[in-house]
C-alpha cells in the first residue's frame, strides 16, 4: 500500500465521519418526510371490493409501509442533489480536499444515509400497523402476516441499497446540474422527452424499467442490478465532477 | 403514446421540487445540532418501540381463516339447483334454515327487498316429502378475500311465518370494511405476494323454500318456481 493510498483513505475517512456529523440536520427533513409519509399511509396503501357478497358489499383496505419507502428513496435523491450544491461543497475547505475525496466522502455519506432511512423506513411499517391496531376498529384479515426473518432482512436490505440508488440518480443529477445552470432546465426536459420518446416506440417502457428492479424475485441478481446502477451512476458523477474542476 | 403519460412524470418533478424545497426549510429551521440529535433519537426510540409492540400485540383477535374448501372445486349452487341436488351440497353451506308449521292448504309468500336492490335470488320448490311444514334455507358458498371466508361476516335475511304468509326481508345494504397488512415492496418482490391480488373466489347464495306439493299459493313476482 502506498502512503498516496494511506493518505486517501485517511482523508475520506475524515471527511465521512465530518459529514455524517455535520449533516445532522438533513435527517431531521427524513423524519418530518417519513411522518408525512406514514399520514397519508393511514387512509389505505390500496383497496379492493366486491361488488356484493350476499346482501353486504365488501372493502378490503390493504395497508402497508410502501408510501413511506417511496418517499424515503425521493428523499435520498433530493439529499444526494442537495450534496452537490455550492453550499454544502463550501464546506469542505476546512479540509485538504480534491474531488476524488470528496466525491468518495460523499458516496459513503449517502450510504450511511441510506442505512438510515432504509431501517427507518422499514420500521415505520410496524409503526403504520401499532396505530391501525390501536385507534381504529377494524375487522383484520391476516393481520398477523409477517415474512421469515431470512424474508426480512432481504427486504431491507433491498430498502436501503434502493435509497443509495436513488441518491446515485441524484448525485449524477446534481453534478451534471453544476457543470452548468442550463442543465437545471436540460436534465428535466431529457428526462421528459426521454420518456415521450422511449414510450412511442413501447408504451410499457416505464413499467419496464420499474419490473427491471422492482419485481426481480431473485435475490442476488436484484443486488446486482441495483449495486450495478448506483456504482455507474456514482462513477459517472465522479467523472463529470473531475472535467468540472479542469474547467474552474 | 399520448400526454397522459408523460403526466405523471411531470407530477413527481414538480413533486420532488416541492420535497426539495420543504426539506430545505426544515433543515433551516431545525439546523441545531442537539435539536436534531433528540429529534432522531425520540424518532427511533417511537420505531422501535412500535416494533416490539407490534409482535406483542393479541395477533389472534385478527380473522386468519381455517376453512377447509378448496375454492377451486367449491360448488355453484345453482348447479346443484338445476340438478335438484341442493340436498345433497355440504351443510356447511347452510347459512341458516327456517321451518314453520302450515295448517292452511294456503300459502302467501311476501318479499321485500332493500334499497340497494336484491342479489339474492329466491327459488320455492313444491315437493312431495313435507307435510303441513314450511322450509327456508339460506345457502351460501364461500368468498374467500386473502384466504378468508368473507361470507360469514355477511348478513343474514330475515324470514318469519304468520298468518300463512311466509315474509321475506332483505337485511339494509352494509358496506362491510377488512384490513389487511401487506408486506412491503421490496419484501413483496421476493415472496411473489401481490398487493392486489388477482380477482378471488366469489361464491354465490339463493334462498331455496320448499313448501308441500298441492298448496295453493299467492307469490310475489321476485320469486322463482324450481321447474
Amino acid at each position: 500500500m502506498s502512503l498516496n493510498n494511506v493518505r486517501l483513505q485517511k482523508v475520506v475517512k475524515k471527511q465521512s465521519v465530518y459529514k455524517v456529523k455535520a449533516n445532522l440536520s438533513m435527517y431531521s427533513s427524513l423524519i418530518v418526510i417519513q411522518l408525512l409519509a406514514l399520514l397519508f399511509s393511514l387512509g389505505g396503501t390500496g383497496t379492493m371490493g366486491t361488488s356484493s357478497v350476499g346482501y353486504n358489499g365488501i372493502t378490503i383496505r390493504l395497508f402497508s409501509a410502501d408510501i413511506v419507502i417511496v418517499f424515503t428513496m425521493i428523499w435520498g435523491f433530493i439529499t444526494a442533489i442537495m450534496l452537490t450544491t455550492k453550499a454544502y461543497k463550501e464546506d469542505e475547505f476546512i479540509f485538504v480536499t480534491n474531488r476524488l475525496t470528496s466525491n468518495l466522502s460523499n458516496i459513503i455519506f449517502l450510504f450511511v444515509a441510506s442505512i438510515f432511512s432504509g431501517i427507518t423506513a422499514v420500521l415505520s411499517g410496524y409503526l403504520l400497523k401499532v396505530i391501525m391496531f390501536s385507534f381504529f376498529n377494524y375487522e383484520f384479515l391476516h393481520a398477523g402476516t409477517s415474512s421469515e426473518f431470512g424474508i426480512f432482512i432481504s427486504g431491507l436490505l433491498t430498502t436501503i441499497l434502493y435509497v443509495f440508488m436513488f441518491s446515485s440518480f441524484g448525485y449524477l443529477i446534481g453534478t451534471v446540474v453544476q457543470l452548468s445552470k442550463m442543465f437545471i432546465i436540460i436534465v428535466p426536459v431529457v428526462i421528459i422527452g426521454g420518456v415521450y420518446l422511449l414510450s412511442r416506440i413501447n408504451q410499457d417502457v416505464i413499467l419496464d424499467i420499474g419490473s427491471f428492479y422492482f419485481l426481480e424475485s431473485n435475490f442476488f441478481i436484484a443486488l446486482t442490478k441495483i449495486i450495478l446502477t448506483a456504482g455507474i451512476c456514482f462513477l459517472a458523477a465522479i467523472f463529470i465532477s473531475n472535467r468540472l474542476e479542469v474547467r474552474k | 403514446m399520448t400526454s397522459i403519460s408523460v403526466l405523471p412524470i411531470i407530477l413527481l418533478l414538480v413533486f420532488i421540487g416541492v420535497l426539495f424545497l420543504f426539506s430545505k426549510f426544515i433543515e433551516r429551521i431545525n439546523n441545531r445540532g442537539k435539536n436534531v440529535k433528540r429529534m432522531l433519537l425520540s424518532y427511533v426510540m417511537i420505531l422501535v418501540l412500535a416494533t416490539a409492540v407490534y409482535f406483542l400485540l393479541p395477533l389472534d383477535k385478527s380473522i386468519v381463516s381455517d376453512e377447509s374448501i378448496d375454492p377451486d372445486t367449491a360448488p355453484s349452487l345453482f348447479h346443484h339447483l338445476n340438478l335438484e341436488t341442493l340436498d345433497e351440497v355440504d351443510s356447511s353451506l347452510i347459512r341458516k334454515s327456517w321451518e314453520f308449521d302450515i295448517n292452511s292448504d294456503k300459502l302467501q309468500v311476501h318479499f321485500t327487498e332493500n334499497d340497494w336492490g336484491s342479489n339474492v335470488p329466491i327459488y320455492l320448490d313444491q315437493v312431495e316429502d313435507l307435510d303441513e311444514k314450511v322450509e327456508a334455507i339460506f345457502y351460501q358458498s364461500p368468498t374467500f378475500v386473502e384466504g378468508v371466508n368473507v361470507a360469514d361476516f355477511t348478513a343474514l335475511p330475515d324470514i318469519d311465518f304468520s298468518s300463512n304468509t311466509l315474509r321475506i326481508r332483505e337485511p339494509a345494504y352494509e358496506d362491510l370494511e377488512f384490513i389487511t397488512f401487506k408486506t412491503e415492496f421490496p419484501v413483496r418482490q421476493f415472496t411473489g405476494e401481490k398487493l392486489i391480488e388477482e380477482g378471488f373466489f366469489h361464491g354465490d347464495e339463493l334462498i331455496y323454500i320448499r313448501v308441500p306439493e298441492g298448496i295453493d299459493l299467492d307469490i310475489d313476482e321476485e320469486i322463482n318456481f324450481v321447474d
